[in-house]
């Protein structure tokens, strides 16, 4: 993904900061978070389902990885910390973002998809089941 | 081309089915909190780094739930009141089953489970989630065996502890007092606001209730036990009647109005039993 397109998600994000709660985060931190955020998830071969992912929303996330590569292959891979960092009042920001767009319009689910076939997905509680089932998806306790 | 979609998952659910999509996938759930701003980044790149051992951690977890030998002895372990089940043959069981999370649970879930092996369970299964809830919320297990469980790393078994804890406070049994006790102080020493909740309606003791006021996040829900205690001491209901952070969170203005009136009749009820000086 491009640093404009990042930019362009910071601002859909500013710009909804008053559907939930004040946030202190500027687009700025926004932008930066993402990149972060995107780049750790690079790295990761499993899918993952964070509960708490943006603190003081509701939102649970699901991170789907394309199936690209073999086992052996992700064993022997070793990760680079990116050199973004996430801003905690950027992640609630973005939660805040999310919960007030999918209220606004009666949804209850965001999904986003790479060009390489990974998925994030953010849902409310109360749609997990469905989610999941969509999927096909079992989740174990780590 | 990357998209970002808004939807609902019953129409989602709706596509997949017609898209005739029926794989399976497994997925681990990994939970945090951001406790320190400062390292976030760090915390999330090892939390991605270390998602693929979680997720082989939990699939063997999973797979020795199947092994025949684990769920046999899942079902004697579930019967082993009943059974007779001698302490050193329970033993057996969970070391050769220690790696089932089916076995452990069973262990845990028993009416009056043994001493040792709770703590066996406690010393070398604490990593399965499920058993270590179901021991916590064990009322025949021994309170001060689980101490330990008040570090534990998953948030539901600590509650689970805190839940227990509080059910027993309200029984008096001295035998239990220092178990009590010192559960409640490994509890303090990590408190997390949401332990008020269980804690604060049944305890008596104004020492107590002061500090886990100092620790509590001050919002209605939370701080309202506080202010319904009749052991809460005046200092801490004047405080609640005058916090302005608590005022800003939605029915903190009720809560705080609430506070002040108990406050006043306290102070009201003194004053009538003062002695009238001529």
């Amino acid at each position: 993904m491009q640093s404009q397109t990042f930019e362009q998600l910071a601002q859909w994000v500013h710009q909804r900061r008053d559907l939930g709660a004040t946030t202190t985060a500027t687009p700025t931190d926004i932008a930066e978070s993402i990149e972060a955020l995107l780049n750790s998830v690079d790295g990761c071969k499993a899918a993952v389902m964070m509960p708490s992912l943006f603190p003081g929303s509701e939102l649970e996330i699901l991170y789907i990885p394309a199936d690209t590569e073999e086992r052996e292959q992700i064993t022997s891979r070793h990760f680079v910390q990116g050199e973004k960092r996430v801003v905690p009042e950027a992640l609630s920001a973005i939660g805040y973002a999310l919960v007030g767009q999918l209220k606004a319009a009666g949804n209850d689910m965001a999904e986003y998809k790479d060009d390489e076939g990974a998925q994030i997905i953010a849902f409310f509680p109360q749609v997990r089941d469905t989610v999941l089932q969509a999927l096909g998806m079992s989740l174990l306790e780590g | 081309m990357a998209h970002l979609n808004f939807t609902k998952a019953t129409d989602f659910l709706s596509e997949q089915l017609k898209a005739g999509n029926n794989f399976r996938r497994v997925g681990v759930i990994v939970r945090t909190t951001f406790d320190n701003a400062s390292d976030i980044s760090k915390q999330l790149d090892e939390l991605f780094h270390g998602a693929w051992d979680k997720l082989d951690a939990a699939v063997s977890r999973k797979l020795a739930d199947h092994a025949p030998g684990n769920q046999r002895a899942a079902l004697q372990l579930s019967y082993a009141g009943s059974l007779r089940t001698s302490v050193p043959e329970q033993l057996q069981m969970l070391r050769d089953g220690r790696d089932s999370e089916m076995v452990c649970t069973a262990a845990a879930q028993q009416k009056n489970i043994p001493t040792a092996v709770q703590a066996f369970l406690v010393n070398e299964c604490s990593h399965h989630r499920n058993a270590m809830t179901a021991l916590a919320r064990n009322r025949t297990a021994d309170l001060g065996g689980l101490e330990p469980l008040a570090t534990h790393p998953n948030g539901d078994v600590r509650m689970a502890l805190v839940a227990h804890l509080a059910s027993k406070m309200r029984m008096v049994n001295e035998s239990e007092n220092g178990a009590k006790q010192a559960v409640y102080n490994a509890l303090i020493k990590q408190f997390e606001s949401e332990y008020s909740l269980f804690l604060v309606p049944t305890c008596r003791d104004e020492l107590q209730l002061d500090n886990m006021y100092a620790l509590t996040t001050k919002n209605a829900g939370l701080i309202r036990p506080f202010v319904e205690n009749p052991f809460s001491s005046a200092q801490l209901l004047l405080d609640v009647s005058s916090s302005m952070t608590l005022r800003l969170t939605p029915g903190g203005s009720a809560v705080a109005a609430e506070a002040k009136q108990h406050l006043e009749k306290r102070l009201a009820v003194e004053r009538d039993a003062a002695p009238q000086l001529d």
